[in-house]
């Protein structure tokens, strides 16, 4: 047996526990087939939009004989191409960390920590190895090395620091100050990789402003791809404060906003007495409550999207766009999330340039934009003539005949068919279905059914005559209807 | 720019021996009705040209349907010399040029002519001139590219011919190689010509269906490091098939084709069959799924060579369910059989503004939907789903963070804001710049929202709009007309009036009739804050219109205040409130036969209907004057307080009462 699964993906921290205490110990270590292994269970049950992250808590062994780090990395440096290795690219997008359980002053360990880290190296890991932090002030018998709780709590704490930060941006929609929002993203962007045009690699990170540039109708926008999404949750003031102790919100604030600040309490305070008489000390208590159900914008932005079935598009850096809506899964907890589209001004054919975007107000007289935008016409809205198969040919060729068959109600309709086949004939040099044409034609002018117009068989006879001549080979003369008592052209 | 299949060129042999049937004969007698029984006709049968043509033309009609920009073809035709069809020009890369070209060019000649010169090679050669020749996007690349760096100039030519035995064809290799060499070197001082540094030259050997040709297929084979070719021997009835097949490979495409199509019988239109529908599109909508197509379900379609993704038709739902879904990929699609009935009935379906989800096959059984067809602006696309779980799912409510237990937010508010910042795709025309990042879109929105309470608790004036509209709808637009500033003023003059009788205001939000003495306070917060709205929305003269007389209106109250002092001691005398004895004398001289008050229900209401359209009508001003006349009935209250002969004061209380709110402020 290589490796175990105790337990699956789970947010349920007890039955965590319960499979650790079940934990077997063995005496060798294989990297590589445990590395496989969660590759291939990542990939399942992730697939390759979404970031993962690896932790992996080790004592650093190097294995033996076969199966030994040493040969994994021997084995990737040569064949790091052969389709053996595929799941060490898709490694290569999610994080691979190292928290190396052991003691600093075994030089095995030390040597371990350093194949570790040339692992990594060689086969292009974004990773990071953790390695116990050697405690300057501490007392002669701690500095054996050895390992307690304090510092693999330590080390665990520096990688919660380093791998799982939230993202932190701020959401605005236009100037006033209440219209800003410090939020965070979950899960955080990862840098977006691309090629230019001359094959030049560029890695772009958003913003950490986030601007709302205007909004659109979710039908008008459809699902167009997106490189990542993300849950955008206003920020507490408390988280901040609590953690690092940062100023206040209130010393952000711009003076400008100040004035209205001051009027919104003063309204604010309006509304307080004639809820509740009118004392003086009760202001104090309202103002203190109304800061603890402090008003996010996220809120009412998430409220206005879900009730108009719109989303904003924000702009995320230059020239890189994404739309923030309300999502709600199967149930009925919606929340607000971002797409991320890729970056560029050109990402969605049907919205068009996105920099040509503005108000109604600003199209010009006569000018009457609306999406989606339009695309030139393809091959399968033109009524194109394909006649590769033999049944495509055949059924152009059936339609002109039921509509000979009707003239000459239908005769405009029996030209027109008609023409597009002989143009469609000569552009591909197709004269030998001109003479086979004329040859239907000339023989069905003849079986006409009894009940048949006259005029049947004198336009298909004068047809078949005009497709043989030679001199009607150009794609510009057009075949017309022989004017008869019948049509009366 | 820099992938082979940027560009392309076609060259088509139009020698004598292309001109020659290809024995693939089509019967002329299908038509042949039951009861007609006329003489049967000759089977006619296409030319090598024709063929040839055909093949080529639904080539670009695949890639120019899939990739509209980026993917150039070009068109060479080769007898006693070359002849361009069409340029790298975007303008000639569409099926109409082509084919019109075509038709000019017209079928190869009958005869030999006098010279012998009469061959493929000055096809080949203009290909490799053409491919010297720099695109637009190249030139655009170029002109950016700093000076260490180049981009590579690849290219592929299709060569259709036919050539004797594999000696012949080799000698055509070696000559090929040696014009590209000497391309090369011309290119090399010439600074319009680029140089190739890549060249993939496919050799299609076509021959009549009843010969065996005495060439032999040879794959990819690397002549020089600029050049591989490969060549392949066909007979002139699987030359598309052959094209569609490469086709995949060049531009890296995939087949999908959608099972299980519900279509009604052309003959019986009360039964329905199910049929299939194959389509083509970039490869990436199958991989990026897992990163391998190994999960999706694949079979081989009889005739051809390569494999087919096979999805299940999903009817549709309701439309909106396919709005903003995780999607990893989206590309155009093209059918393969573009004009057959089903192929039709499938995009016509999708052209309509339907969207069709596609399932495939559970490993655990139940099934996925792992793509979606959907047309946008008249193109169809294939969007590929999530199908894998998300670190998105069991999401908390927005409801639970920050804000979320405030129940009072402007939402309908915010919801007209959004729809008045409703975005349309404006024209890409000549005198209009691009707004690069939405800069001045995003000004339009700051300087629409200087002002912005969030709830409904920290506004008086939006909670009360039916007393101030047009007002709030108007002020809000970049510029005023005079009407809008004549309306505005007139707002603001029956606000003045409401606040000089301290009328009560229904104000959902308040809920019971405020207290006497909140009144007072109530106006004067409305007063600053409706200032604070108008000030904030726009400097144009208008809005300084609307500023200077909401401002005159408010000091006018103002300029009485030393007279307030003596309105309270009247008042005080009186024991009563003025707007309490007003009610009284309402209450006292009313009766059944009195016109009704000003703001009886019935009146609010029709203010509040002409209140939500922006253009007020003339019946509507004339409304609002006769509204002001009546009005006049009540100016008893103020002049109640006025000793005779003086003349009334407006609101007395109001200046009085904000220098006592500064001070309070000030502490």
């Amino acid at each position: 047996m290589q490796y175990e699964v105790l337990v699956d993906f789970t947010r349920d921290y007890d039955l965590i526990r319960q499979a650790l205490k079940k934990v077997e110990h063995f005496d060798k270590t294989h990297l590589e087939s445990m590395l496989k292994g969660v590759s291939n269970i990542l990939a399942s049950n992730w697939g390759t939009q979404n970031f993962c992250q690896i932790l992996a808590f080790t004592d650093c062994g190097m294995g033996f004989g076969k199966t030994a780090l040493r040969q994994t990395i021997a084995n990737v440096t040569s064949n790091r191409h052969d389709p053996e290795y595929v799941w060490l690219s898709f490694l290569s997008s999610s994080r691979l960390t190292f928290i190396c359980l052991g003691n600093l002053n075994d030089d095995y360990f030390a040597l371990a920590i350093k194949q570790y880290q040339q692992f990594l190296d060689i086969s292009d890991q974004k990773g990071q190895l953790f390695i116990p932090a050697v405690r300057e002030d501490s007392n002669k018998a701690d500095k054996s090395g050895d390992l307690d709780y304090n510092t693999v709590t330590e080390m665990v704490e520096r990688m919660c620091e380093n791998n799982f930060k939230p993202f932190e941006a701020t959401l605005k929609c236009g100037s006033y100050h209440k219209l800003e929002c410090s939020v965070l993203m979950w899960p955080p962007p990862v840098p977006y990789k691309s090629k230019d045009l001359l094959g030049k690699e560029t890695i772009q990170m958003i913003s950490k402003k986030i601007d709302i540039c205007g909004f659109l109708k979710l039908s008008d926008i459809g699902s167009p791809v997106s490189v990542s999404r993300h849950l955008i949750v206003p920020k507490m003031e408390g988280e901040k404060s609590t953690k690092k102790g940062e100023k206040g919100s209130s010393a952000e604030s711009p003076a400008s906003s100040n004035e209205f600040e001051k009027l919104e309490n003063e309204i604010r305070q309006f509304y307080a007495k004639g809820d509740s008489g009118n004392s003086d000390d009760e202001d104090g208590k309202s103002s203190s409550s109304a800061e603890s159900n402090k008003e996010s914008f996220c809120v009412l932005l998430h409220g206005a999207l879900k009730v108009e079935s719109m989303a904003a598009l924000v702009l995320l850096n230059d020239n890189w766009f994404g739309f923030i809506h309300s999502y709600a899964d199967s149930k009925k907890k919606s929340n607000l999330m971002l797409n991320i589209l890729q970056p560029g001004n050109d990402v969605i054919p049907w919205l068009g340039d996105l920099r040509y975007l503005s108000t109604i107000d600003d199209a010009l007289p006569g000018e009457y934009p609306s999406f989606p935008v339009k695309a030139d016409k393809r091959s399968y809205t033109q009524n194109c003539v394909v006649w590769i198969k033999q049944a495509g040919l055949q059924s152009d060729i059936q339609k002109v005949l039921r509509h000979a068959k009707k003239m000459p109600e239908k005769t405009p309709h029996f030209y027109k068919e008609l023409n597009r086949i002989r143009r469609a004939a000569l552009s591909l040099g197709f004269i030998e279905l001109l003479e086979g044409l004329a040859n239907i034609f000339d023989r069905e002018s003849t079986v006409l059914p009894s009940n048949a117009n006259p005029d049947c068989a004198i336009q298909l006879k004068h047809a078949a005559n005009e497709l043989r001549k030679i001199t009607n080979r150009d794609i510009k003369t057009l075949i017309t209807a022989l004017p008869t008592k019948y049509n009366q052209l | 720019m820099s992938e082979t299949n940027h560009k392309t060129v076609f060259v088509l042999d139009h020698t004598q021996y292309f001109g020659i049937s290809s024995e693939n004969l089509i019967d002329l007698d299908f038509v042949k009705s039951k009861v007609s029984a006329g003489a049967s006709l000759p089977p006619i049968s296409k030319s090598l040209w024709t063929s040839s043509v055909e093949a080529a033309v639904e080539y670009c009609r695949i890639v120019w349907d899939l990739f509209p920009t980026g993917k150039l073809i070009r068109f060479i035709v080769s007898d006693t010399a070359a002849h361009i069809v069409n340029t790298w020009g975007q303008g000639t890369q569409n099926i109409t040029h082509v084919l019109n070209a075509m038709s000019m060019v017209g079928i190869p000649p009958r005869t030999a002519p006098m010279t012998h010169d009469c061959s493929v090679i000055h096809g080949l050669r203009a290909a490799i001139e053409a491919l010297a020749e720099p695109t637009d996007a190249q030139k655009d690349v170029i002109k950016r590219a700093k000076e260490d760096e180049k981009a590579l100039n690849k290219g592929r030519v299709i060569c259709i011919t036919s050539a004797r035995d594999n000696a012949s064809m080799s000698s055509l290799e070696d000559i090929y190689q040696t014009v590209l060499v000497q391309q090369n070197t011309v290119a090399a001082t010439h600074k319009d010509l680029l140089n190739i540094d890549h060249c993939h030259l496919v050799i299609i050997n076509l021959v009549p269906v009843n010969l065996e040709s005495l060439v032999t297929n040879r794959g990819v084979k690397e002549v020089s490091p600029i050049l591989t070719s490969e060549i392949h021997s066909i007979s002139a009835a699987d030359i598309s098939n052959k094209l569609t097949h490469l086709i995949l490979s060049h531009y890296e495409l995939a087949s999908t084709t959608v099972t299980g199509i519900p279509m009604k019988e052309e003959q019986n239109a009360s039964s329905s069959a199910n049929y299939d529908v194959e389509i083509f599109h970039a490869k990436y909508a199958h991989t990026v799924i897992f990163g391998s197509e190994l999960i999706l379900p694949t079979s081989i379609k009889e005739g051809a060579e390569y494999e087919t993704v096979t999805l299940k038709w999903c009817t549709p739902r309701g439309i909106g369910a396919s709005d903003l879904q995780p999607c990893l990929a989206q590309h155009r699609i093209t059918s393969v059989d573009v004009t057959s009935r089903p192929s039709n009935c499938l995009i016509n379906f999708l052209l309509n503004g339907r969207s069709v989800l596609l399932e495939m096959p559970r490993k655990t059984g139940g099934k996925l939907t792992s793509h979606l067809l959907s047309a946008h602006g008249g193109e169809i696309f294939i969007h590929t789903l999530r199908i894998t779980r998300s670190c998105l799912e069991d999401l908390p409510s927005i409801s639970e963070g920050g804000g979320g237990r405030v129940t009072n937010y402007r939402i309908p508010d915010f919801g007209k804001f959004m729809q008045a910042h409703k975005l349309v795709p404006l024209k890409a025309i000549a005198d209009r710049k691009p707004d690069e990042n939405l800069q001045k879109m995003r000004a339009k929105l700051r300087r629409h929202s200087r002002y912005w309470p969030l709830t409904s608790g920290t506004t008086l004036v939006y909670n009360m709009r039916q007393y101030i509209d047009p007002l709030l709808n108007l002020v809000s637009k970049d510029d005023l007309t005079d009407n809008d500033v004549l309306q505005c003023r007139q707002a603001i003059f029956s606000l003045v009036s409401l606040s000089t009788r301290n009328e009560q205001l229904s104000l959902p939000i308040l809920g019971n009739r405020i207290k006497a003495h909140k009144k007072e306070e109530l106006y004067k917060v409305i007063w600053t804050e409706l200032e604070a709205i108008v000030q904030s929305s726009g400097s144009s003269n208008g809005h300084k219109l609307v500023l200077n007389c909401l401002c005159d209106c408010r000091a006018r109250g103002s300029e009485t205040a030393e007279k307030a002092e003596l309105d309270q001691a009247i008042r005080e005398i009186d024991g009563e409130s003025s707007s309490h004895r007003a009610s009284v004398i309402r209450a006292t001289t009313d009766s059944p036969m009195s016109p009704p008050h000003v703001l009886e229900p019935a009146f609010i209401k029709k203010m509040k209907s002409t209140s939500n359209q922006n253009t007020r009508s003339l019946l509507d001003i004339m409304n609002i004057t006769e509204r002001n006349q009546t009005q006049k009935r009540l100016d008893f209250a103020g002049r109640l307080c006025t000793p005779s002969g003086q003349v009334a004061k407006l609101y007395p209380n109001l200046g009085s009462k904000e220098v006592n709110a500064r001070e309070t402020e000030a502490k």
